[in-house]
């Protein structure tokens, strides 16, 4: 019988290769949504199976947090700038993407298999890896900022699922702390993606430490 | 008794098939507010095809003629070997399996595509070059869902497949199951040229099966129709019985058994039709070059099933 982390892990990729289907940024920013939403249950379920509150207080920020609030930042600021509502070239085309995002999955079993699967001892604890890959691949085949926000966010959500799979203990504070980050990393990329549109030099100066 | 269900199984498919697409075109208009034609619509125009003159185009082969009649008796075989009444082999069922299906759909296919060639009319050059590009990759994606169902059930035999999902709750539920037949309805949505790959319009420019048939006129092309028909009542029938909705197919010869689970299959297929009826009022259709982004997410599900048997504990 699968384990309800791999049956997730597997959704996760799915919805991942969903986003390297979809060019409009709404379509990309709800599908996290949706995943966000989906670990949050995961984490729900296994909160109240082991009775640790905790867990329980995890599910629910990652709800409130990843789930509502940064989705809802990120399409309200896509309103303001029409021209972002979709990707408009692809680095690479969206079929090839996809098959790439399958060889990344494919390669990431391959690596877990070779060199981790010993360490953290899941079967399937490949799949928190290739979806890591995966939202890195997603920020370096689009030019949309805010798609390249959304494959961050997969990204953070692997680190999650890697998290509730092989450190079922992790300490809350620090699962806790990341999550509310992530808030200040989306309204940061607001700010720089603001100064990148008014293409005002002073502004940019002002700001220059903003970039990294 | 085989023999006697095989000719009901034959019947069956033969005069069901155009209610099946008359449901749907009805269920579409009813969809967008409009009246419609009456379910029975395509039975007429069948009838009246079959009375008009048969035309031929003066530089297209005696080939080109023959086409029809002979794709009519592809799937007319194809009704006869598959699952569709009944979940054990008719007397014809030992004759193919699933790849031998397959390959019985592809050479229809092929059949088509080298019609349209032999029409020597553009559009139809047109939609041959189309349905090849797709049917390239669509094809081998179908085999390669047909495999990963042979893993499953370790045989490429559809009834034992229906019979193993029907009795097994743990392989119904297995991601193995649930990733190949997301796959396959991707697939059945390229075959029978609904939304968002195909749009039945007048609009020759978006055309990929509909252009094959042109040149046809008369008979020919009632038969053409009407094998058209059978291939998406056989493939929807395929995908409800042994993908989805394996259960109450009769899995031992019982007349009674069989003819109640003939009304259960129209119910399941009008279901069905409702779901398509539903995508084509609401999806819209993607540019030529997107089908194959389409198709490579048929591929990556399908892809998926293999891994979540091979890497995740069996998948089920």
């Amino acid at each position: 019988m699968i384990h309800y982390i791999d049956l997730l892990g597997f959704f996760l990729i799915v919805l991942a290769l969903f986003m390297q289907w979809q060019i409009y940024v709404t379509r990309v920013i709800v599908t996290f949504a949706t995943a966000s939403m989906l670990i949050a249950a995961a984490l729900l379920y296994s909160g109240l199976v082991s009775g640790r509150l905790p867990v329980v207080i995890l599910a629910a920020l990652t709800a409130v947090v990843r789930g509502i609030t940064i989705p809802a930042i990120v399409v309200r600021g896509l309103h303001a700038k029409p021209h972002r509502v979709r990707e408009q070239k692809p680095v690479l085309p969206i079929a090839t993407s996809i098959v790439v995002s399958l060889a990344l999955v494919l390669g990431s079993y391959a690596i877990y298999n070779l060199g981790l699967r010993s360490a953290v001892g899941a079967q399937a604890g490949f799949l928190p890896l290739a979806l890591f890959l995966q939202g890195g691949f997603l920020i370096v085949t689009r030019r949309n900022a805010f798609i390249q926000l959304a494959g961050y966010l997969s990204m953070e959500n692997a680190v999650l699922l890697l998290g509730s799979l092989v450190l079922p203990g992790f300490p809350f504070i620090v699962e806790g702390g990341v999550i509310l980050d992530l808030v200040g990393v989306v309204v940061v990329s607001r700010i720089i993606m603001r100064l990148r549109e008014s293409g005002q030099s002073g502004e940019d100066h002002r700001h220059g430490e903003l970039f990294g | 008794m085989l023999l006697f269900l095989s000719v009901v199984q034959l019947l069956f498919v033969l005069a069901l098939s155009p209610l099946i697409v008359g449901i749907l075109k009805r269920a579409e208009e009813r969809l967008e507010s409009r009246i419609g034609a009456p379910i029975l619509q395509t039975y007429f125009d069948l009838a009246k095809l079959f009375r008009r003159e048969s035309l031929r185009a003066a530089s297209a082969s005696s080939f080109f003629t023959a086409v029809p009649y002979v794709l009519f008796g592809l799937y007319l075989f194809l009704t006869l070997v598959l699952p569709i009444i009944t979940a054990f082999p008719l007397t014809f069922g030992p004759t193919v399996d699933f790849i031998g299906g397959g390959l019985v759909f592809g050479a229809a296919a092929t059949l088509k595509k080298i019609a349209a060639l032999d029409s020597r009319s553009n559009f139809s050059h047109l939609g041959a070059s189309r349905n090849a590009a797709i049917g390239a990759l669509s094809d081998v994606i179908l085999v390669f869902v047909f495999i990963m169902l042979g893993v499953l059930s370790k045989t490429n035999n559809p009834y034992v497949i229906n019979n193993i999902l029907q009795t097994s709750a743990s392989w119904y539920l297995s991601l193995l199951h649930w990733f190949v037949a997301s796959a396959f309805f991707m697939i059945l949505i390229v075959e029978t040229g609904q939304l968002p790959v195909e749009s039945h319009s007048t609009a020759e420019l978006g055309m990929i099966d509909q252009a094959l048939s042109f040149e046809y006129s008369g008979p020919e092309l009632a038969l053409y129709q009407w094998a058209g028909y059978m291939k998406q009542f056989i493939l929807m029938s395929v995908f409800l019985n042994v993908f989805v909705v394996p259960f109450w197919v009769p899995m031992k010869p019982n007349l009674v058994g069989v003819a109640i689970y003939m009304l259960i299959h129209v119910g399941k297929l009008v279901v069905l039709t409702g779901v398509f009826a539903l995508l084509n009022a609401t999806v819209s259709k993607y540019k030529l070059y997107k089908n194959f982004d389409f198709l490579a997410v048929a591929f990556a599900l399908a892809f998926l099933g293999s891994i979540a048997f091979y890497a995740a504990g069996g998948g089920a």
